[in-house]
């Protein structure tokens, strides 16, 4: 079903870029347009994207290995994690958002105790600022209250 | 002047750090070279191009090094590459020989990193001075024809590596286009006006996936507890291991240079030509020593012999060149034939770094074995926060913009589903990173030509190259599924 979706999403995007191509045009008086190329992407995109949707089952992966239980809690848990990081750190600035969001997950995710996950959140992230925001002279994004 | 230009304090700190980080990486599992490659790259920003390439180029080999550490000791392979050591390196550890094996990896390793750099030093300017003559026609054929060995080399599915091809193309031409300043699959959006990042690219596909395919399980290592002693080789081990050592730094060198080829191909050969010219095959995966020796030269010479079509023509024959290339276009600078000759110190700076690294390594991964056994010990949670930090930064520091995080947590969790219907990243990565020069190549040799296509006819050289690659994709697709692992390091 997943396997069949994505294979579907290939066709979609190799029509859509075959279709947006041809409005850019493919070739004109001064020679190739903006369209070739990505016509020539779309293309091939389609072609292998219905080889794949109408292909054999035995082509097929047999056993994708999808994570369930415990593991897909895991994996749901630390990709809401790196979703709440990216939401929050224009607000909240790099130190903040960080030091939340990895104590969230180890907590949920690893399970581990409060004190560690608090020790483990703050340190790593004063290690990741003193590494790229100290040494390296990365400007990293300050929240409300200057850090 | 390689020397000179490497042999400054700040060129050999970097260079001594990232041997450093790419032993830890490769010592541990959990993280490859390609994901900490990934994740360091925007470090290079802020440095000389000397300096952040010769880092880099440490963290490729140095995990090369590093990985059969905790395959000898642990039975897990620390990267890919090092995956045919555990066969017989850890039935040497059972038999307490541990020591003996750690130590012939890393002078196997030694000897074929330093070989293979030789070979560099001399194959490099004289594939330039020959590529120079090429015009986009036969640029443009080399390109394809490196495309398709990369499909040649991967496993699995060859429709699959197409499509992730055509798709990295896609990819890298989101943007404006340059020729004409048209908007090319935008989105109506600003933020995709300058294209998509390379990092959030790279970062997501090779570093989040990865993080979410090790939240799956926790790993539990059982390490040999014994305490590590006598490193240094017999002599019947020297007996039995120096023409596995050659053979494999041969047979590396080839591989490497090979587009689609590269370490993990090489070690995975090379173990298998050891055990066939064996006079007693059967004692290989139960400690023979030549099944460290040879495996272990083979995956540290495919790294010298990968930089030579990555330096010499611009074209990157697997994964981790690509990145390479995607760091040289980063500090501006345009790999191909006129690279050696425009930037003398750098190619040279790289190539000098490479022989200086490579006596770091030596020095790290024999006598200090110790303190890296003891990083086997670290738990992965401890790791987790920081590895995910680093991709945060790693992405946000190329443009201060949040979409790119938005788009590295995309590429993240689709390259997570990817994997597990077992697409391979290679080739979309090789692709993204040549698709500019595919492209402009095409786009020349179509202004110069009243005959349109045909040109790539025409002309002798790029008339050659595209015959070899339409003879190779046909081998490509009639080639049975391979059971050697590549790809996605």
């Amino acid at each position: 079903m997943i396997e069949r979706s994505v294979n579907l999403i290939w066709c979609l995007i190799g029509l859509g870029t075959m279709v947006n191509s041809w409005t850019l045009g493919l070739i004109g008086p001064g020679g190739p347009e903006s369209g070739l190329f990505p016509m020539i992407c779309g293309v091939i995109i389609t072609v292998c994207g219905f080889a794949l949707l109408l292909g054999q089952r035995a082509s097929r992966v047999a056993n994708p290995n999808w994570p369930r239980g415990a593991a897909l809690v895991r994996i749901g848990g630390v990709s809401a994690g790196l979703v709440a990081m990216a939401a929050t750190l224009p607000y909240l600035g790099f130190a903040i958002a960080s030091a939340i969001t990895t104590f969230v997950l180890l907590q949920t995710v690893e399970r581990s105790r409060p004190i560690e996950s608090l020790v483990l959140s703050v340190v790593s992230v004063a290690v990741v600022m003193y590494l790229f925001g100290h040494l390296l002279g990365m400007s990293l994004p300050r929240g409300p209250w200057g850090w | 002047m390689g020397f000179t230009v490497i042999l400054t304090p700040a060129n050999l700190a970097f260079c001594l750090l990232g041997s450093v980080i790419g032993t830890l990486v490769g010592v541990l599992p959990g993280i490859g070279p390609l994901a900490a490659l990934a994740l360091l790259l925007p470090v290079t920003f802020q440095l000389s191009a000397v300096a952040g390439l010769a880092m880099l180029a440490a963290i490729f080999y140095g995990a090369m090094y590093g990985g059969s550490t905790t395959s000898i000791l642990v039975n897990i392979p620390g990267e890919a590459a090092s995956v045919v050591t555990t066969l017989d390196g850890h039935a040497m550890a059972r038999q307490g020989r541990a020591g003996a094996a750690l130590g012939m990896a890393a002078i196997s390793s030694f000897v074929a990193g330093t070989l293979s750099l030789v070979a560099l030093t001399f194959f490099s300017p004289l594939l330039a001075n020959l590529a120079i003559r090429f015009g986009p026609p036969e640029n443009f054929g080399l390109m394809v024809m490196g495309l398709v060995c990369t499909l040649y080399m991967i496993s699995g599915s060859k429709v699959k590596g197409v499509l992730m091809m055509a798709l990295g193309f896609l990819g890298a031409i989101i943007g404006m286009d340059i020729v004409n300043g048209t908007e090319r699959f935008t989105l109506g959006t600003v933020n995709l006006t300058g294209g998509i990042e390379i990092l959030s690219v790279v970062i997501g596909l090779f570093g989040v996936s990865e993080i979410l395919v090790n939240c799956e399980s926790i790993t539990k290592n059982t390490m040999l507890a014994e305490k590590i002693r006598g490193l240094w080789p017999t002599v019947a081990d020297w007996r039995a291991s120096w023409k596995p050592m050659m053979r494999g730094s041969g047979l590396g060198f080839v591989f490497g240079l090979l587009p689609g080829g590269g370490p993990v191909t090489a070690s995975f050969l090379s173990y298998a030509m050891e055990q066939r010219l064996a006079k007693d095959p059967s004692r290989f995966g139960k400690g023979a020593i030549e099944g460290v020796a040879g495996p272990e030269a083979a995956n540290n010479a495919a790294v010298s012999g990968g930089m030579i079509p990555l330096m010499s023509l611009g074209i990157p024959g697997n994964a981790v060149t690509a990145l390479l290339l995607g760091a040289l276009v980063i500090q501006g600078v345009q790999p191909g034939p006129l690279f050696i000759a425009q930037r003398p110190d750098l190619f040279w700076g790289v190539v000098a770094s490479m022989y200086v690294g490579n006596v770091f390594l030596l020095l790290l991964n024999l006598p200090l074995v110790g303190l890296w056994v003891q990083f086997l010990r670290v738990p992965y949670r401890v790791l987790f926060p920081l590895i995910l930090l680093l991709s945060i930064v790693g992405t946000y520091s190329a443009n201060k913009n949040v979409f790119d995080l938005w788009v590295m947590i995309g590429f993240g969790v689709f390259g997570y589903v990817l994997r597990k219907l077992m697409y391979d990243f290679s080739p979309y990565l090789i692709a993204f990173v040549l698709a500019p020069l595919l492209e402009q190549s095409l786009r020349q040799s179509l202004v110069m030509s009243p005959d349109g296509m045909l040109i790539f006819l025409q002309r002798p050289i790029a008339a050659a190259l595209i015959v070899i690659s339409l003879v190779l994709a046909v081998f490509v697709f009639r080639q049975r599924k391979s059971s050697i692992p590549e790809g996605d390091i």
